[in-house]
């Protein structure tokens, strides 16, 4: 299922949440990268149509998100950055419930139920109330119910959130499998997860579209542009405020930096190859990058 | 089932369950039975259906209609409570939902029921019962539907927020106490008044009858609403799911409106229309109507009443007129109720307002009588209006039955009457008259009047004050000895054990007063305030008493302990046909020493055994404020008189009060009283 975007933007009164995106995601597993209030939410919320766009025009496999909500709906499975279920009832009923508001007929239902259970590991707690859950559990379930009724479109904000590293493995590794028959749509903060699973990515920033392509390209634009630099403890202040530092650590008493920035900082950096961490930073932190070349 | 079936069971059952396996659940239901058992611990109401339409009924529609506001904005905002309804929204799923979790806040609610239903069902009779639960069941759910539509509505639209349902409660509490202390519940704000809290349209005889069609417009109305606004929540809640204007809930917003005001409407048209022909009953002042009658009187009357088709009763009427003047007349005044039309008549008849006028075809002299026919028919109905409340059918003939009394002119009056005066029915009582009714009504209408049945739609009396006629659907009679029942079906068998013992206390009675003859009594339940004249004889011979069979209870009580009802009732009959009073109702009655009274009824109660007679007194006495003593010393004097020269003791005490009341004269103290019973027995 291909999504395309054109010309997206929504506004809260004076702030621009998205602002003039347009965006194809051809399908297969997506990454949408972006720092906080780049808008990743909102245009997330568009497409799975809990939200109007204040303009601009989506289409899910060529159906209008906006014209033909329904029908989108039928095909989508959804995890939303914060959710709850009906804390009195288990992870069985609940999904049941839900398979049977995603229209999926009784016999096929029961065996759905228990298939996602099954992936995402809840078997052994199905029958247990999920109040009692905790919020990792609850975050597997989240993404249980988005398996319900086999969407050909996963759209998934900030999943991994609150799981612990296996299970995060895990449902990278599940997204993966799935995403071979069918789009899913990824947005979070950590690129590692990105860069272990996706095809293609986006990264948002302050509403606007900064990037747009594969993750190798996204590591290209940072290419030449990575540096390993040591400066003393009291430089330290100086260069962060100029450029962004990837990383760091000591070495010997001395702060050893990975930044990213356009020249050699304090001319005694060492270039490195670039990662797809340092692709990020330089296309969504492209602001400071301006501003250290104004100072020097 | 469809897939749209499942999806709605599935949501009914999953609220449903979601509110009633909450805890808060099984401690209302706990407190509310708890509560209702303590209020109606005591009366719930003569019958299931009374229960479930006065007190009972009301206040458990109009209590939980509150929980059912705040039930409905529990279950609108659920899913955004629990942060579920981001989820839920992307699902491929309609209006279902909302409309299936309304409904099962409404069943939820509607098992708040149970313990009513049970108190009602326990007063019963069975009859009674499973008459008015469709009706109850109805109400409630209409006014549940409706409230738990509000709750939702205003979920929907405001969003999930917590002045809701203090905003919730407090429209609650102004809609209903507040537009009756304002309005004293008149007019239309009995509409708005959605709780029902109002309601109390029933009377054990007529059932909803004399409401007309305001109860039915009063669930149109909120049927109207509650569907209504329960479309303008899927509405609103569609608009914003599918980003267009949904054309079938707007058309179920409007055609929901449409009937609830065309119902409205139609509802206030009808209490203005009644409220315009009502007339204003004050029960303050009882002067006497005008009435000139000192022409024509009307010997004897003989009514073949024809009430096989009530859209037309019609009434045959023959009258042995009589010239009471001094001087010839050549026509005669009578007075008939003006929506009575005269079709036929044996004389000329012109007509103004309730006034007939007769031309005899020559000139009657004074005492000399001569025999009138007439014809007259007419469905109709007066409204009165009691206090400040609505206006209620009063007086009828049409379809539903007949209830007639002398107030309304139903059969002609000798002279100029003021009938617009309902006040003063007391007056209508006109000299002593022969009176023979004959009544025809339509299969399974029991009907039923004052005078003495004489056989099957017939009652006849020599010398008749006033005569009404009932005839109703749920009117039965039944004679049991010299008793002649006249009940509402519910009500038949209860009524039938206090005619038993009414009808033993005569037989025991009457022979204490040889020169009354009484051949037996009418016992009617019937309804409160329509103007039954309980004090004036209604024939010689036969004792009335008329008893509101909404408070058929209050006999038992009666019945138990109180000797001044009891003795007002029969033995005022008998004091008062033993001395031949007079039909005058303001003039002075004379009464016998109540502790005379008190005796007979133990009497007749313990069936003449001294030591029983002597454990009612005491019973008596000690059941008086302050424990009275007082009672006892005359009536043990009576005793004493029983027990050492039998009812001949007795006979010789009434004998010398009737012969003589004067020698009672200025003897008031008990010990007075007490040694004036010996020394007319002549006991010690
Ligand atoms: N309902 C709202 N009203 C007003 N402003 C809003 C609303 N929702 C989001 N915003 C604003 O829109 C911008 C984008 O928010 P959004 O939640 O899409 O960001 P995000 O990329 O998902 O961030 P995060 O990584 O923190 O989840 C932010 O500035 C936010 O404050
Ligand atoms: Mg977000």
């Amino acid at each position: 299922m291909e999504i395309v975007i054109e010309e997206l933007s929504k506004h809260y009164g004076s702030v621009r949440a998205l602002d003039g995106v347009s965006l194809r995601v051809p399908g297969g597993m997506f990454g949408l990268l972006g720092p906080n209030g780049a808008g990743k939410t909102t245009l997330m919320r568009i497409l799975v149509t809990l939200l109007a766009p204040t303009s601009g025009r989506v289409t899910i496999g060529g159906i209008d998100v906006m014209r033909d909500p329904a029908k989108v709906r039928a095909r989508l499975g959804y995890i939303p950055q914060e959710f709850g279920f009906y804390r009195s009832l288990n992870a069985y009923e609940m999904l049941d419930y839900i398979g049977t508001m995603k229209r999926i007929p009784p016999r096929e239902r029961k065996r759905q139920v228990e298939a996602v259970l099954e992936e995402v590991n809840l078997t052994a707690d199905a029958k247990r109330r999920v109040g009692t859950y905790s919020g990792g559990m609850k975050q597997r379930l989240g993404i249980a119910q988005a398996l319900l009724g086999d969407p050909d479109l996963l759209v998934v904000d900030e999943p991994t959130a609150g799981l612990d590293p296996e299970e995060r493995i895990r449902f990278r590794n599940l997204l993966v499998r799935i995403s071979g028959r069918r789009t899913v749509l990824l947005s979070t903060h950590i690129v590692a997860d990105v860069e272990a699973s996706c095809t293609g990515l986006a990264v948002l920033r302050q509403g606007r579209l900064a990037f747009a392509g594969t993750p190798e390209e996204l590591v290209e634009r940072a290419r030449g542009r990575v540096w390993l630099v040591e400066v003393e403890p009291g430089e330290w202040d100086e260069v962060a405020s100029r450029v962004q530092v990837v990383s760091s650590r000591t070495v010997g008493g001395r702060v050893q930096l990975r930044v990213v920035a356009d020249e050699n900082p304090l001319g005694r950096g060492v270039p490195v190859e670039p990662g797809l961490e340092d692709g990020y930073l330089a296309v969504s932190g492209s602001a400071q990058r301006e501003e250290w070349l104004v100072h020097v | 089932m469809t897939d749209l079936a499942r999806r709605v069971v599935r949501a009914w059952r999953t609220e449903l369950r979601l509110l009633c396996f909450h805890w808060t659940f099984p401690v209302l239901h706990l407190l509310w039975a708890a509560l209702l058992l303590y209020t109606f611990r005591a009366w719930v109401g003569a019958t299931a259906e009374a229960a479930l339409s006065g007190e009972l009924g009301n206040l458990t529609i109009g209590a939980v209609s509150l929980v059912s506001l705040i039930v409905g904005a529990v279950s609108a905002s659920r899913s955004a409570r629990t942060r579920f309804d981001d989820l839920e929204q992307t699902y491929p799923t309609g209006a279902e939902v909302l409309v299936a979790r309304w409904l099962a806040t409404v069943t939820a609610l509607l098992t708040t029921l149970i313990v009513p239903l049970a108190l009602a069902l326990r007063v019963g009779p069975v009859d009674s019962f499973t008459r008015t639960v469709p009706r109850y069941l109805l109400a409630a759910t209409i006014t549940y539907a409706f409230a738990g539509a509000i709750g939702w509505c205003a979920v929907v639209w405001l969003g999930n927020r917590r002045w809701i349902y203090p905003v919730l409660a407090a429209g609650w509490v102004a809609v209903s106490p507040i537009s009756r202390i304002m309005t004293g519940g008149r007019g239309i704000s009995s509409l708005l008044d959605f709780t029902r809290m109002n309601d109390a349209e029933y009377q054990e005889l007529w059932g909803r009858f004399l409401a007309g069609d305001l109860p039915a417009l009063f669930n149109r109305f909120y049927a109207g609403l509650a569907l209504g606004v329960l479309a303008l929540a899927v509405l609103l809640t569609q608009q914003r799911r599918t980003r267009r204007l949904p054309v079938l809930a707007g058309t179920l917003v409007l055609a929901g409106l449409a009937f609830a005001l065309t119902g409205g409407m139609r509802y206030h048209s009808l209490l203005t229309e009644w409220g315009a022909e009502a007339v204003a009953m004050d029960f303050s002042g009882r002067e006497r109507a005008e009435v000139a009658t000192d022409r024509e009187v009307i010997d004897a009357w003989a009514i073949d009443a024809d009430l096989r088709d009530l859209a037309r009763p019609r009434f045959d009427a023959r009258l042995v007129l009589r010239n009471a003047g001094s001087e010839p007349i050549s026509d005669a005044t009578l007075t008939l109720y003006h929506d009575l039309v005269v079709v036929d008549s044996s004389l000329p008849v012109t007509r103004d307002g309730d006034q007939l006028t007769l031309a005899l075809p020559e000139p009657l002299a004074p005492g000399a009588t001569t025999e009138v026919r007439l014809t007259y028919e007419g469905a109709f109905a007066v409204y009165v209006r009691y206090q400040q409340g609505k206006p209620q059918l009063t007086y009828f003939a049409g379809p539903g039955g007949v209830r007639l009394l002398p107030a309304v002119g139903w059969y002609p009056l000798a002279g100029v009457r003021g009938l617009g005066d309902l006040n003063r029915f007391e007056s209508q009582a006109h000299a002593p008259a022969v009176f023979r009714l004959t009544v025809h009504v339509p299969a399974g209408y029991g009907v039923t009047s004052n005078l003495p049945p004489v056989g099957d739609g017939v009652f006849a009396a020599d010398r008749a004050t006033w005569a009404y006629l009932i005839a109703a659907p749920r009117l039965r009679t039944a004679q049991v000895g010299r008793v002649t029942v006249a009940a509402p079906d519910s009500l038949l068998p209860r009524a039938r054990a206090y005619a038993a013992r009414f009808d033993a206390t005569l037989d025991r009675l009457t022979p204490f007063f040889p020169t009354v003859q009484i051949d037996g009594l009418t016992f009617a339940l019937l309804d409160g305030m329509p103007g039954y004249v309980p004090e004036t004889p209604a024939a010689d011979q036969q004792i009335l008493i008329v008893f509101d069979a909404d408070q058929i209870d209050i006999l038992d009580l009666s019945l138990e302990m109180d000797a001044q009802y009891f003795g007002s009732r029969v033995l005022n009959s008998l004091w008062t046909a033993a001395i031949g009073a007079p039909v005058d109702p303001d003039a002075e009655r004379w009464f016998a020493p109540w502790t005379l009274d008190l005796f007979l009824w133990a009497y007749a109660r313990e069936e003449g055994d001294p030591d029983k007679i002597a454990a009612t007194i005491d019973a008596y006495g000690r059941s008086l404020p302050g424990g009275d003593n007082g009672s006892k010393l005359p009536a043990r004097a009576l005793l004493d008189i029983y027990r050492q020269r039998g009812n001949a003791g007795i006979q010789a005490v009434i004998d010398r009060l009737l012969s003589n009341p004067a020698s009672l004269d200025g003897v008031t103290s008990d010990e007075a009283i007490a040694a004036w019973y010996r020394e007319v027995a002549g006991v010690r």
